[in-house]
This record gives structure tokens, sequence and C-alpha cells, in this order.
């Protein structure tokens, strides 16, 4: 095991050099996990609730920008019927969690819900059923009261939806979320209207019936909601960003040290190649280092990976349920698949320096 | 005398530095035979290295040409496998690699040549044996002494049988009795394999064990 023996050479090195792979790959792992989850979450509970058609404001960067005025959801309404689900999405500032995320659904809407505990709420009693995350981190029951925009709020009932971003927040009547996320003054609103293919048409014909007669309205198929949503294409370029830095980081880290090894080692390498050792046979001697030093890297990484979505989940800042505590093992498949591609760039510097390099000179070399 | 063929021919050999101000070696003519083991002495600075580095294809040299086994060393395309397979080296300071064990440094050319593991390391212990240093085989140069340490360079020099061993003060940091025996293994390897071997000294009693001398002064050829 030279390569061992080599790497344990400059222990300390080897060790930073190590943590330098891990800090970057961790960074990689953290931030892709949590926007994996958030896609995932979204599209799971656009898959729990059947979401077929989402409609929202054409204007609206975003689904969950949208604002659809009171006359245009009647309108909507008396054409749709029940196939039409109205939602309010907002989030208020609590105390008990500064992203309080506040879902206003329809009584229709409201019976797909799957509880834990409690029951549902009666509509326009005023009640909310609060999600599994909340209930836990603010150990309340049902019967019991939270402060939702500065006033007691009974809740009836826990829910469980399978995106832990809702069951982070709490469902209500429409009028009731309308009532906690509209500014006074303002006209209420709506946020977006889930529609339902059926006797009216199927999902094509409605998607292009209501963007023929609602300029103002866009409609998409349930299965685009999640690329629709403008926070995920921004967290989604910040990742792909952070990623490249970190791994050209890494790179010019392990890239770093092969060449440090390589001043050290003239000599001996000089000593190789006269005795008939091509470049190419030293380099895979640093490859098998620089290998060894990736994998330890990647493994270290995706330890420390797990302990900051720990961390960050804890930060109450962050909100209850937006963070991940784990991630798939294809995420960290990839991690190593990137620790490899670390190990072979890094290589390139070493290797021009290696075939300039000259016997003679080596051999010299103090 | 010997009529047979020069295994080295070495013509109007020179190296000059800095534009020609610098004659490390200058117009050197000589040949040696397989089996014959050569002694190239002379002061320090006379060149006597630079004539080595020249013939082992580790450098370039100004004028002149090198002929090993009939081949003009100026067409070899590849010098690092000519060397593998032609020359063995032997240096003043054995030159081991610190992470390497013995046998691993003894099996490094054999690497290069690209033999399976086994066959490796079965041609490295033996020849650590032959060298009375099966038991430091796992050792690491670190851990050995001085003499084993040369005797493994030896080892590692002979390993793939080359027709032309050069060895550059190879029994220079070593005492008396591991001189003795670096220089007989040195010798027996040039009766028994019919290999030409070319030891630049200043070390009188190797120079005088061996066939013949050369000396050189000042870049030249005077003996």
């Amino acid at each position: 095991m030279i390569f061992l023996r080599n790497v344990l050479r400059a222990p300390a090195r080897s060790l930073m050099t190590a943590l330098g792979i891990a800090a970057g790959l961790a960074l990689f792992v953290a931030i892709t996990a949590i926007t994996l989850d958030l896609r995932e979450q979204i599209e799971g509970a656009a898959d729990t609730y059947k979401l077929e058609i989402v409609v929202y404001e054409r204007r609206a960067t975003s689904p969950l920008s949208s604002h659809i005025g009171m006359p245009q959801m009647a309108d909507l309404r008396a054409r749709y019927g029940t196939a039409l689900s109205p939602l309010v999405i907002g989030s208020l500032n609590e105390k008990w969690n500064p992203y309080a995320l506040v879902v206003g659904v329809t009584p229709e809407f409201l019976r797909s819900i799957p509880l834990t505990a409690g029951e549902h709420y009666a509509e326009g009693s005023g009640d909310a059923m609060v999600g599994e995350i909340a209930t836990q981190k603010l150990a309340v029951q049902p019967g019991q009261h939270v402060t939702l925009d500065g006033r007691p709020v009974r809740i009836s009932g826990v829910f469980r939806s399978g995106s832990r971003m809702l069951d982070g927040g709490i469902m209500t009547g429409i009028a009731q979320a309308q009532a906690m996320l509209t500014r006074e003054g303002a006209e209420p609103q709506y946020t977006l209207a889930l529609l339902r293919s059926g006797q009216r048409g199927t999902a094509a014909t409605l998607i292009s019936e209501i963007n023929r007669l609602y300029p103002s309205l866009k409609a998409i198929p349930g299965t685009e909601f999640s690329g629709s949503l403008r926070l995920l294409r921004v967290i989604e370029a910040f990742v792909t960003t952070i990623s490249v830095v970190a791994l050209v980081g890494t790179c010019l880290v392990v890239s770093n040290t092969l060449l440090m090894a390589i001043a050290e080692r003239t000599r001996e390498i000089g000593i190789l190649m006269t005795v008939g050792w091509t470049p190419w046979l030293v380099l895979r001697m640093l490859l098998a280092e620089s290998l060894v030093l990736c994998a330890i890297g990647a493994a270290v990484g995706n330890a420390f990976a797990l302990v900051l979505l720990r961390v960050v989940n804890g930060m109450e800042s962050v909100g209850f349920g937006w963070i991940p505590l784990r991630y798939p093992l294809s995420l960290a498949a990839v991690s190593f698949a990137m620790a490899l591609g670390v190990a072979l760039i890094s290589l390139l510097w070493p290797a021009a320096v290696l075939y300039r390099m000259q016997p003679l000179a080596a051999l010299r070399h103090e | 005398m010997n009529n047979a063929a020069p295994l080295l021919a070495v013509e109007g050999l020179s190296r000059h530095h800095d534009g020609g101000a610098v004659k490390a070696l200058d117009g050197v003519t000589f040949e040696a035979r397989a089996g014959e083991v050569v002694a190239l002495t002379g002061p320090s600075g006379c060149g006597k290295s630079t004539l080595l580095s020249l013939i082992g294809l580790l450098d370039q040299p100004t004028c002149g040409r090198v002929c090993v086994a009939g081949q003009n060393l100026a067409m070899v395309r590849q010098p690092g496998n000519f060397r593998l397979h032609q020359i063995g080296f032997v240096f003043q300071f054995h030159h081991m690699v610190a992470t390497m064990t013995l046998l691993e440094n003894v099996e490094a050319p054999l690497i290069a040549l690209g033999l399976p593991r086994a066959a490796r390391r079965e041609r490295a212990s033996n020849m650590l044996k032959q060298m009375n240093l099966s038991a430091r085989a796992d050792f690491l140069p670190a851990n050995v002494s001085g003499g084993e340490r040369q005797r493994a360079a030896v080892a590692r020099a002979l390993i793939n049988r080359p027709s032309l061993i050069l060895a550059d003060e190879p029994t220079g940091n070593l005492d008396r009795h591991n001189n003795t025996i670096v220089l007989n293994l040195l010798m027996a390897h040039a009766r028994s394999q019919g290999a030409l071997v070319l030891i630049a000294t200043h070390n009188p009693e190797i120079a005088g064990a061996a066939d013949r001398r050369i000396e050189l002064c000042d870049g030249r050829l005077v003996a």
C-alpha cells in the first residue's frame, strides 16, 4: 500500500485536504438535499391532492405569488362548480414560527386531508387544523389554542399531508385565511385554484378553455406546478452556482496537495524515472493518493452534510419542516462520483508538471 | 585481448554549458566491452557524473555520440524504455524511495516492465536473497543501515539484468566492509551476466580492483 504510506507521509496536510474536500462536498450535498426535498414535497403534495390543473394569475412570477380577485374566483366557481377548489396560501411571522404557513381551503378539499388526531374544523367556526410537525414543536393538542395573527385560534385536529412544509403549518377556512393574510383595508384575494377534469372535459381542453376565456389567468397541468415555482428555479440556480464554486475550490485544494507532494518527492520521482518509470506510472501513484483523499473526503462530507441539515433544521428562524434530515442514497452516490471527478480533474496540473520533468534535473533537486 | 565488438562506444562526446563557457565534458572517446569492470576516475568536477548521465540517457550531449550494444543513443526515441531494458543505475546516496520497502524499491523497475505482481515479488525476493537482505525485505529504507540500503540499490540496478551498469560513487558513503560487499556484487554481476560495469569513483581500492581504468581531468580523457 505505497499510496497509503504516501498519504500518511504528511498526515496533517492529508487531513486538511480531506477536510477541505469534505467541506465542499458537504455544502453540495446539503443544499442539493434541501432543493430536492423541496421539489419532492411540492410534487408529493401535488400528487397527494391530485393537482390536475393549477390556475393562477398570469402576470404572477410564480403560482404562490399569484392573486386572484373575489369576482373572478366567483366566476370560475360558477363555471366549474365543485370541480374547482380555491386556495389561499401565505405565511405569518409568529413567535412560535417565523414562517408559519397558512393554507385556506374549501370544505370539499378539507375532506381529502387525513387526520392523525382530533377532527376537521367546521366551516365558519374559525377553528384551524395544525400540521403534524407544527403540533410537535408547539406541543398543542386538539381543543387547545395557538396564536395566529395576534388572535387565539382553536385547534380542531392534527393533519398529516405527506409534505413536511405543509405539516409545519396550519390549515383553516378560506375566509379565516384571507382575514389573516390580507392587509388591513385591502380586498380579500385567493392565491390560486385547483381544477379537476371530469364532465366538463379533459385536462387539456380545460386548460385551453381557461387560457382562452380568462386572459388574466394561466392554467397549467399539475405536473408542471413545481417547475413553475420561481422559488425553486432560484434555489436550483443558486445550488448550481454554489456547487460549481465548491467543486472548483475542492479541485484546487487537491491539486495543491498533489503539487506539494510532487515538489517534496521530486528526487524520488527522478529515481523512479531513472529506473524506467514513465510519467504515467508516477501519475497513477498520485491518482491512487488523490482517490484515497477524495474517498475519505466524500465519506466525511456526507457525515458533515447530515449534521449540517440537522443543525439548520433546528434553527427556528428557518421554519418548521423546511429542511430534510436525510437524503436519498442516490445523492450520496452522486457525491462519491463527484469526488472521483475531483480526484481526476485535480491531476491535470500535476500531470503537466510530471510530463515536463526531466529525470536528471529531478535527481539533482534539493 | 578481447576482440569482441564493444558494448559501449563513446566518440568525441562533449557536454558544454552556458554556450560553451563551461565544458563539463570535452571530446571524450573510449570503448568498453561486455563483462568488463571499468573504473572512471578523476578529481571532483572532472566530468565523471556528466559522462554517466550522457551514457544513461539522462542528459543530451552537445556533440559526439554514444553507442550501446550497437545502438546510437541519439536515435533512441524512448529513453525511459531504453534505460529500463539496458541500463542499471547505482548512485552514491542509494536514492531509495522512502515510502517503499526494500522489496518494493527493488521491484520498481519490474513494475515499469509490466510484469504481474506475483512474478515481480518472486524475482525481487530472489534478488534480495542474493544480496543477503531477505530479512530486511519489508523494512522501509529509513529502518535499515546505509550498507543494506546500498545493497538494495544494487539489487534494484540488477533486477532487470541490464547489459550496462552505471555506478556513480557507489561506495562513497560506505565503510570498508560494505564497500567490499558492493564492489564484489557488481563484479560478480559483470562476470556472470556478461555485463559492462562502469564505476565512477575516487576510491583507489575500487579503481585497483577494476579491469581497466579511465581517467578524466577537466572534462578530458587523460588515461
